[in-house]
This record gives C-alpha cells, structure tokens and sequence, in this order.
C-alpha cells in the first residue's frame, strides 16, 4: 500500500500538490487525470521518489520513501530511452546497474521482447523505432526489473489513435498477468476511463474527486454507452 | 555523387584555385602545383621528410590527447555541478582569449626548449575550447534522460558511465575536430623555435633559404597531415557514435 500523508509539492512560489491525503490500495489500477499543471506528474515523480515533497510523507508497504526504490518502475512520456544504446541494451540496462548476471539478463530481456513482439528489433537503435515500439521498449525495461509498482507519464501521448488503443491494451494485458500496482498519469479522459479501476481526478494540485470504476478489465468497453457515461462523469467533476 | 567523387572534386578545386593563383601572381614564391607535387617525391627519397612528419605528427597527437582528457572531464564536472560551474566558468571566460604565446618565456622556464614546451603550448591553447563545448553538451542533455537513469536506479557513477559520457561523444568528436585544425596552426609555430625536426620547422627552413618549391611541398604535407587526422576522427565517430548517423 501506498500512503500519502499531508504530502505536499513546491517549486519556488508555485504550489504543485497542495496537502494531499489518500492511500493507493495494493495491486490496484489507478489513472491519476486532469488539465496540465494540475500537479499530477509532480506527484508521479514524487511516487517514484525522484521528486522530493516540501512537505509531509509517502510510505510504502510501511517504508517512509526517501529516494528511488527498486521495485517502482516508472515509464516516462517520452518514452525516456537512450538513443545512444540499442534495444537490447536499453532493455537490460536496469539490470545491468543492479549486478545482475549475464545469464539471467539474456533469459529475462529475451522473455519480454518476445512478449512484446520486439525481440527482432533488438539490435536496432532508438530513432529507428516506431513510436508504439519505442514505448514497448519502455516497457521492457521497467518491467526487466520486476517491480510491484509501474507508474506510467502519459504513456501514449506521442502515439497515434490506433497506436494509442493497442498500447492501452497490451498495458491492461500486463496488468492482468502480472502482481503489480498500476498508476497511470494521463489528461486524457477515455484512457483513464479505460485503464483505472479507480479513476483519480485532479484539478489545482489537489484530489476533487475519485471514481469507481466498474468497466475496468474489459477491453471492448468502448463499444458499451456506459463507458462514454463514465468519460462524461470524469468531466463533470473536472469543470467543477 | 558518392562519397569518394567528393573527395577527387574537393582535391580538384584546390589544385584549380593554387593554379589560378599561380598563374595570377606569376613570381617563384608561388611555384605552381606539378613541379611541387613532382620535387615532393625527390624530398620523401632524401631528406627524411618522414622524420619531419612524425615528430609533428607526436606533438599533435600528444597535445590534443592530454587537451581531449583534461578538457572533457572539467567540462563535464562543470556541467553537471552548478556550483562549481558558477565558481570557474568566469575564470575559464577571462583565460580563453589570452594569447598564451605571450607567455613562451615562462614556459621554456618551466619545460625547457624541447618537446614539452611545444607540446604545452598546444595543449593550453585548444583545452579551453574542449572544456566549453563539453560543459554545454553535459548542459543541453534534457532533464528527462536524467530522471529515467534516476528511476531505473542508476549511481553517480552510472549515470557518467551510460548517460552523460556516451551521449556527448558527438560533441566531443565535432570539438576535436576544430581542436586539430587549431592545433595544426600552433604546432607550424611551436616547430619555428629550438628544434631541427617537424613539419613547421622543415617549412620555415625552407622559406629562409628561399627554397619555395620544398617549402610548398612541406606545406602540401603539412595539408595532407590534417586531412589524415580529420579521416581518423570520422571513423572514430562513425564507430562510436553509430546511433548518431556518425559519419
């Protein structure tokens, strides 16, 4: 579980996250929206222990967050790949600072590139990737690292509309399959929609409201009139 | 045209321009660039003008190497610490204009008259040129790159290791570039005083005994020397900078 307690994000005068209380249940999906500048990547990072708070704390599983953990994987909007390394070596690299043996490295990395239908790509460098490949990579690499925890920036902002649609799809697949947590930060409401079980709103660094989300696990949503409903009610307490 | 068209095109322009001023300034200072080319044979045969060329060719690469190590690793430490970047860089500003050549008497104080002075003086003129390109390369990597190595885990160390060092080489390669050609210009000078061997030496040897078409030739080597290095540090490039479309 992840507590949040009286946590709050400044930058200078800017208040990013105003004193935020609310606790991320375990092996739960949640997709964190709202407008840019509402605090909600401020607060990704802070999950992630990149972002340190101004004030109060997080805890996981019982644990004050002072840094980086190695069970949260995070990827990033843009992907947040290094062009000067190839496929493989992005995928490994989290791995490969950890100490982990050549061996075992091999066996996972070629596991989830096969998974993801990447593998033949392996020894290509970034810039030559589609942008739904490239955020598989991302992928890859945050989940080389078996994390209990995935946190996700807009993972398909850059993507086309269909490229969108699949990547969500295969995000839903890996979360089913796997025994993580999922927060996703998007501004896009139909992707919160489908991705969070619990739908977090966001609006001037705080939380206004927090929808349940009975849609959640069916990949054919979208043709239900109850998941436009639900798009309409995350909009509802947006324009509040 | 392909690559090696390009190449004969660029020899063939600089040969028409050294003939048209040949035949424009029509005086033995400028002799023109057959006879030149011809009597360069007769002078690899006997003067040991590979000599000449092997004791610049150390200079250079002595030089720049030590330029290319101290260089990149204070632009890097500047560019990754604000504070020491906001306490040297103004230091850096005022030492780089500064002729250094104006300080030869305190170097042959401190390295004698051989090899170390020149190679010094060449090193303490194209560092500065090093340090800033790779303290703004460290400066310009996006703050994204940063929190991804953050967020898979990554020590100091690692981040050196696989973020900043790899993904500066193509600056780095493009400095060493404008590093060499400077470098070549103030080896020509460092080889006119205390030494009987180097390329600048053989040229300006030749000039005072009014030898143009050897001092030409000197020259033509001296040319070729360069284009030798430039080659070097493209196929550096294009090995270690592949995800770049390195050339």
């Amino acid at each position: 579980m992840i507590r949040c307690k009286n946590s709050s994000i400044t930058y200078g005068d800017t208040v990013a996250v105003k004193t935020l209380n609310y606790n991320f249940e375990t092996n739960e999906s949640y997709a964190i929206v709202g407008k840019s500048g509402c605090g909600k990547t401020s607060l990704l990072y802070a999950l992630a222990g990149i972002r340190q708070l101004s004030g109060g704390t997080i805890e996981i599983n019982g644990q004050v967050l002072e840094g980086t953990r190695r069970e949260t994987g995070i990827i990033l909007q843009n992907h947040g790949l290094f062009l000067w390394k190839n496929v493989w070596e992005n995928a490994a690299i989290g791995l490969k600072v950890r100490g982990i043996d050549e061996a075992t490295i091999e066996n996972d990395v070629t596991r989830l590139l096969e998974k993801l239908n990447i593998y033949e790509h392996r020894d290509k460098y970034i810039h030559q990737l589609s942008g739904g490949q490239q955020q598989r990579v991302a992928i890859v690499r945050a989940l080389a690292t078996k994390p209990d925890l995935l946190l996700m920036d807009e993972p398909t902002s850059s993507l086309d509309a269909i490229a969108k649609e699949e990547f969500q799809k295969l995000i839903l697949n890996i979360y089913k399959t796997s025994e993580l947590s999922l927060i996703v930060v998007t501004h896009d409401i139909e992707e919160a929609v489908f991705l969070g079980k619990k739908i977090i709103v966001m609006a001037d660094g705080q939380i206004k409201g927090v929808i349940e989300n009975t849609l959640f696990g069916n990949s054919n949503c979208r043709n239900e009139l109850a998941f436009y409903k639900k798009c309409l009610r995350v909009r509802e307490i947006l324009e509040t | 045209m392909n690559k090696k068209s390009n190449e004969l095109y660029g020899l063939f322009t600089v040969f028409l321009l050294w003939y048209i001023i040949y035949f424009a300034v029509n005086s033995m200072s400028v002799p023109s660039p057959h006879v030149t080319l011809m009597n360069l044979m007769n002078i690899f045969d006997g003067e040991s003008l590979i000599l000449h060329v092997g004791y610049s060719l150390y200079r250079i690469i002595v030089s720049v190497g030590l330029a290319l190590v101290v260089g990149s690793a204070i632009g890097i430490t500047l560019g990754l610490n604000k504070r020491v970047d906001k306490v040297f860089l103004p230091g850096i500003y005022v030492l780089f204009p500064i002729p250094k050549a104006a300080f030869l008497p305190a170097i042959f104080a401190v390295f004698g008259l051989g090899d170390g002075s020149k190679i010094f003086l060449i090193f303490v003129i194209v560092v500065f040129q090093i340090i800033i390109t790779t303290r703004d390369a460290v400066k310009n990597l996006s703050e994204e790159v940063f929190v991804s190595a953050m967020s898979i885990g990554m020590s100091k160390k690692d981040i050196l290791r696989h973020i900043v060092v790899p993904s500066i080489l193509p600056s780095i390669f493009s400095s060493v570039r404008v590093t060499v050609g400077i470098a070549l210009a103030v080896l020509f000078f460092s080889e006119t005083y205390a030494t009987s061997y180097g390329i600048g030496y053989f040229i300006i040897n030749k000039w005072s005994m009014i030898e143009y078409v050897d001092m030409y030739g000197g020259i033509v080597v001296l040319s070729f020397m360069g284009y030798l290095l430039f080659r070097v540090i493209d196929r550096c490039e294009g090995h270690y900078c592949k995800w770049n479309g390195g050339s």
